[in-house]
């Protein structure tokens, strides 16, 4: 059988090549291979999706608030119901870690307790939700699946550059609408 | 001497991961080499492990029963890391 081997160079607007990806390398060609094989060289392709970005007045609790922020990935299937349960019971084990800067929570466990595909979330609280035992409060869900230990890797750090302007988060935080706050993080 | 230097946190996966990424910034930043930077779960953090432990704030008590540590309140941004890496790197 021949091989087709061809190369696809994928261009930033109007800008640079900025990767290939070569189809021999897949030994499938689904459309989530395909994404997947894009999406691990950091094309600038997205993992972040649409329907996964939400805008929430504000919740209960920060369980209530933790919840909320797993329910897009849970419905998506890229985590089993079991996932929120474990990220709690690791923030009452060890205290509110997840808390990366003022404002900014990353809600995550270990792939072994629940983690189905590599994906993330983001909710935006439009109130502060406050953490036991913790002055800082938090507003940005940025709610991480990883399936494994390293596939999210380059996802951690485009959201950690993207946040690392203190003055870039406070506009996010001020996002009037889903379309905005996804505009944030679309290239993630 | 500080050779090695283990972030960690609950999980072992994000935000530790992301403090490795802004501590390697800070000894670049700061002019520091010959340093290993690694990224564990809590798990990990035993004396000897290494010779500082980088947490977040609230973990800094249980960081401090295995070494050196520094708590963090700030993950995404280099500069409370390389004020308190430098205060560190000072005082060896």
């Amino acid at each position: 059988m021949q091989r087709l081997c061809v190369e696809i160079r994928i261009r930033n607007r109007n800008g640079p090549v900025a990767g290939t990806v070569s189809l021999e390398e897949q030994s499938e060609w689904t459309e989530s291979g395909f994404m997947n094989a894009l999406g691990r060289r950091n094309f600038g392709m997205s993992l972040l999706k649409k329907e996964n970005v939400q805008i929430c007045d504000t919740a209960d609790n920060w369980r209530d608030a933790i919840r909320i922020s797993v329910q897009p990935l849970e419905q998506g299937g890229y985590v089993e119901s079991c996932y929120k349960d474990g990220i709690i019971e690791n923030i009452e084990k060890l205290g509110p870690y997840i808390i990366i800067a003022d404002h900014i929570a990353l809600p995550h466990a270990r792939p072994e307790q629940g983690a189905v595909k590599t994906q993330i979330g983001i909710t935006l609280f439009r109130q502060d939700i406050k953490f036991d035992g913790k002055e800082a409060t938090a507003r940005l869900f940025v709610t991480l699946a990883a399936k494994d230990n390293d596939s999210h890797l380059d996802a951690l750090v485009q959201i950690s550059e993207l946040l690392s302007d203190e003055e870039r988060v406070e506009k996010i935080l001020e996002s009037p609408d889903v379309q905005t706050l996804y505009h944030y993080f679309e290239r993630i | 001497m500080i050779k090695k230097i283990l972030c960690f946190c609950g999980s072992g996966l994000g935000t530790s991961f992301v403090m490795e990424m802004n501590v390697k910034k800070a000894l670049k930043n700061l002019g520091i080499e010959g340093v290993t930077v690694d990224h564990s779960t809590i798990d990990d953090v035993l004396p000897g492990a290494a010779d500082l432990f980088v947490c977040s704030a609230d973990l800094l008590p249980n960081a401090q029963k295995a070494g050196k540590a520094i708590g963090l309140n700030n993950m995404v941004a280099v500069k409370e890391i390389q004020e308190k890496l430098k205060a560190v790197f000072e005082e060896e």
